[in-house]
């Protein structure tokens, strides 16, 4: 399916965001069991860089699907190790329906959100989640324990 | 002089054994006074500046500089922890702050969230370590899970928190937040059995 930038992505399509070691959900011995919520918040201002003004993300239905479920998802994390993100080894990717990332900023108040097709020079399937408040802490958990919650640890995924 | 405790919730988390008591219960309280103090003492400054005569420049020398930090910190209120309760909490400490996993565009944990999360594990007293997260601008997160129910809980400067509850009962899921001092955090869990997230079921 052919988009232009800032068309919506599909709600029937999945977007795929890269989890930080320290956002994820440990227990106690250090096993990875979710996602925290403050992987979704959006980040401040510092002294070097301007506030963030929308997630990012990467459309999974960018890649071709040849019939293996995994083969789409593998090619968008290569993708984003190829990008300017430094995808580092312990971290993680969540996948969530777009339907489903609507609804819980709908369900939050968070009705101006939109998730839209936004290609960068490094990353051609890149997305961006526009109007995404910038914090509550209650969205953030909803998406972290419910509709962006498919984690996907990136040593599963080969180079 | 008996040892004053906070409340009675404390003593019900930890087993009786470990609990410090009798002759030497003036010198712990003391002791504990001291620890929860809002800055660190010189002593405990001048041991960590042995560790950094430059000033950290590097990710790597930055985030070394902040887990000496934590420990010494940690260290101060040993005496209330057992040997593997700290030992494991320090590899914890070390496996968040690794360079090799740490993100150049984060803020590595900063001393007055660390001392909001020290001075919370003095008052819930949880057998169970949390799981340690971290956000961007640097406030460390304490997270209990306990099947599908979750505790989160982010450390902000000045003994503030800002908790994050997702709780099921009868097959409905329950969810809660706010943000509180420190004092009254126990106040605001106790609905949700906050017993079952820091003692150990085994």
């Amino acid at each position: 399916m052919q988009l232009k930038r800032n068309n919506p992505i599909p709600l029937d399509d999945h977007i795929i965001r890269y989890i930080p070691w320290a956002k994820l959900l440990k227990d106690e011995d250090d096993n990875v069991i979710g996602i925290l919520g403050t992987a979704f918040k959006l980040r401040e201002a510092t002294e070097t860089r301007a506030a963030e003004k929308y997630l990012s993300a990467t459309w999974l239905e960018y890649f071709p699907n040849n019939g293996e479920s995994n083969e789409q998802i593998t090619a968008a994390i290569r993708a984003m190790r190829a990008s300017n993100i430094d995808v580092k080894p312990k971290s993680g990717f969540s996948i969530g329906k777009v339907s489903n990332i609507q609804s819980a900023c709908i369900q939050s108040n968070a009705n101006a959100v939109r998730i839209v097709y936004a290609p960068s020079d490094s990353n051609k399937a890149h997305v961006a989640v526009n109007k995404f408040p910038c914090d509550d802490a209650g969205l953030c958990n909803l998406l972290a324990e419910e509709a962006w919650a498919q984690l996907i640890l990136n040593c599963d995924i080969p180079a | 002089m008996t040892l004053q405790i906070r409340s009675n919730t404390a003593l019900d988390l930890w087993p009786r054994d470990q609990i410090h008591a009798g002759q030497y219960s003036q010198q712990i309280a003391a002791t504990r006074k001291q620890a929860l103090q809002p800055h660190i003492s010189e002593v405990i400054r001048s041991k960590y500046a042995k560790h950094s005569q430059n000033k950290a420049t590097s990710l790597e020398e930055k985030l070394y500089d902040v887990r000496a930090l934590c420990k010494i910190r940690t260290a101060s209120v040993a005496m209330y922890l057992t040997s593997e309760w700290r030992s494991r909490f320090f590899s914890q400490l070390d496996n968040l702050l690794d360079a090799e996993n740490w993100e150049e565009e984060d803020t590595p944990i900063i001393e007055a969230s660390f001392n909001t999360f020290l001075r919370m594990i003095m008052l819930m007293w949880p057998v169970r370590r949390p799981g340690l997260g971290a956000t961007s601008e640097g406030n460390i997160i304490a997270a209990w899970t306990v099947d599908r129910d979750r505790l989160t809980i982010e450390c902000l400067p000045g003994d503030k928190v800002r908790w994050v509850v997702s709780w099921h009962v009868e097959g409905m899921q329950e969810r809660a937040a706010g943000d509180v001092s420190l004092t009254r955090l126990l106040a605001v869990l106790s609905p949700y059995d906050p017993k079952r997230w820091f003692i150990d079921a085994a």
